[in-house]
């Protein structure tokens, strides 16, 4: 299988570094550890993040990984991503949360153009219901014209992509657990991986693992009208002028210095403008040793 | 408390210095445990710093000594993935107490049963015997957050609960919540048991 040596899941899913070494699995993408370190903040309802090396992973895991990987993933979760996000990556650290926040959570650069509706794609779909906005209708017929789009260009889709990998696996081992883990121990990836005698599609259709972006971005602007992608512009560049966040403030070593005053919260004035009126609930622990509440 | 301390301003730096020195100062030894993802070195870093640092998983370990109320606290936060947990165990030896740490928000009933069996298998420790068990219900402020209570019953914390001192917590490691009283708990305990 080799998940991980696939041209896709090489780089990460959102930074697009190289060596991507952590995953959720609930998307099927593959993303390096500072990337992971923001999904994992995000939390667990969004994305359920694993270790390709330190973690065990369950057969369904590693089969959901197989089924979507990194390329196909961003064919339609970042098909309205501005062009230059990527820069942004190097320039300002705070972007890189910011960027997956509106990737995963938001989910401002879905589109459903290009999408199939079946297979496991449709799988992609209905595991991440995204904005109510879009209905199944919708989709379907949308799906269709970009249908139309793609027989027209002969740009690589995730389906081709789709096509190739059942041959593209190197060899079909017998525990894909140990192989999605094997690259740890073998060497870079090289072209080993790639399948020996597969009718890998000639330049035509190859799929362009480092730039399918460019691609996909083509073909959304063609099948759907400009606005959406300058809305998600505008959302960049407030991006630019965003928070400044976690500035400052770290040499207030407040609270625990603070003589015996345990009730005060360094920061609890963020909790306090949206505390859901729960912050009872932080009054009381349970002392189990003489609680009876149970049985 | 001892009498001592609220007086050591006045008395000027040398002297206080005499008698910390006579006293000592309390000093504990914490292990922080739990899945991965749970928010221990969150924990931890907002104990320290008193701020939310964005944390990388950790592979390893990190530990601080946070003081608190006077006593130090020297917190060992290890690694939660799959395969590093069996290193847990090389940090129990002398630990006071256990500190495991739970995402309230992770309802996926497989990981609450995994946090469970790690839970119940460091509890059987022998290295743990006179440890208390300190369970931080973490990330209570996002929406979707089982209740401490309900936490205890998955956990079947009630279960051991006639072993060693135990105490739910609910907390948010973001703003800070809850912590506090959970090192209140702990404070009492630990000095309770040094008498």
């Amino acid at each position: 299988m080799g998940l991980l040596k696939l041209p896709g899941n090489r780089i990460c899913v959102d930074c697009k570094c190289k060596g991507p070494r952590w995953g959720a699995f609930n998307h099927g993408v593959f993303f390096c550890i500072k990337c992971s370190a923001v999904h994992r903040g995000i939390g667990r309802h969004i994305s359920k993040v694993k270790s390709c090396t330190l973690d065990d992973w369950r057969q369904e895991e590693v089969d959901r990984m197989e089924k979507v990987g990194n390329e196909r993933f961003n064919f339609y979760y970042e098909a309205k991503v501005p062009p230059s996000y990527q820069k942004s990556f190097e320039n300002d650290d705070s972007f890189r949360e910011r960027f997956i926040r509106a990737k995963y959570e938001q989910k401002l650069f879905f589109d459903r153009a290009g999408k199939k509706g079946s297979g496991p794609e449709a799988d992609t779909v209905q595991e991440q219901p995204i904005s109510s906005r879009s209905s199944a209708k919708k989709s379907r017929h949308r799906s269709s014209a970009a249908e139309k789009a793609r027989t027209a260009t002969v740009k690589p889709t995730p389906s081709d992509v789709k096509e190739i990998k059942p041959q593209a696996k190197p060899v079909p081992t017998v525990d894909p657990l140990d192989d999605l883990l094997s690259f740890a121990t073998g060497p870079a990836p090289s072209k080993a991986s790639v399948p020996r005698a597969g009718p890998k599609p000639t330049p035509v259709a190859k799929p362009v693992p480092a730039m399918p972006f460019d691609d996909i971005f083509a073909t959304s602007t063609r099948s759907k009208p400009t606005k959406p992608i300058v809305s998600s512009m505008d959302m960049f560049s407030s991006f630019g002028t965003g928070s400044s966040g976690s500035s400052s403030s770290f040499s207030t070593g407040t609270g625990f210095s603070s003589s015996g005053n345990s009730a005060s919260f360094p920061t609890s004035s963020s909790m306090s403008s949206d505390s859901r009126g729960s912050s009872s609930m932080f009054s009381t622990g349970i002392d189990l040793s003489s609680y009876t509440g149970f049985k | 408390m001892p009498p001592f301390v609220t007086h050591r301003r006045k008395m000027g730096q040398s002297l206080s210095k005499l008698f910390s020195s006579f006293f000592g100062k309390k000093e504990f030894r914490i292990v922080m445990v739990g899945l991965d993802a749970a928010g221990k070195t969150t924990i931890l870093y907002k104990l320290k710093l008193g701020d939310i640092v964005t944390t990388i998983p950790t592979i390893g370990f990190n530990v601080e000594t946070v003081e608190y109320r006077k006593i130090n606290f020297t917190v060992w936060d290890v690694g939660g993935q799959h395969k590093i947990r069996p290193l847990w165990r090389h940090y129990y030896q002398g630990a006071n107490a256990i500190i495991y740490v739970v995402d309230s928000n992770d309802r996926d009933p497989e990981r609450l049963e995994e946090a469970r069996e790690e839970l119940h298998r460091m509890l059987a420790e022998e290295d743990l015997r006179e440890a208390c068990l300190l369970v931080f219900a973490n990330k209570q402020d996002l929406p979707n957050a089982l209740s401490p209570e309900d936490l205890a019953k998955h956990l079947q914390i009630y279960e051991i609960r006639g072993e060693r001192p135990v105490y739910m917590q609910a907390a948010c490691a973001k703003t800070g919540e809850g912590l506090y009283q959970g090192f209140d708990w702990l404070r009492d305990q630990l000095m309770k048991k040094k008498k």
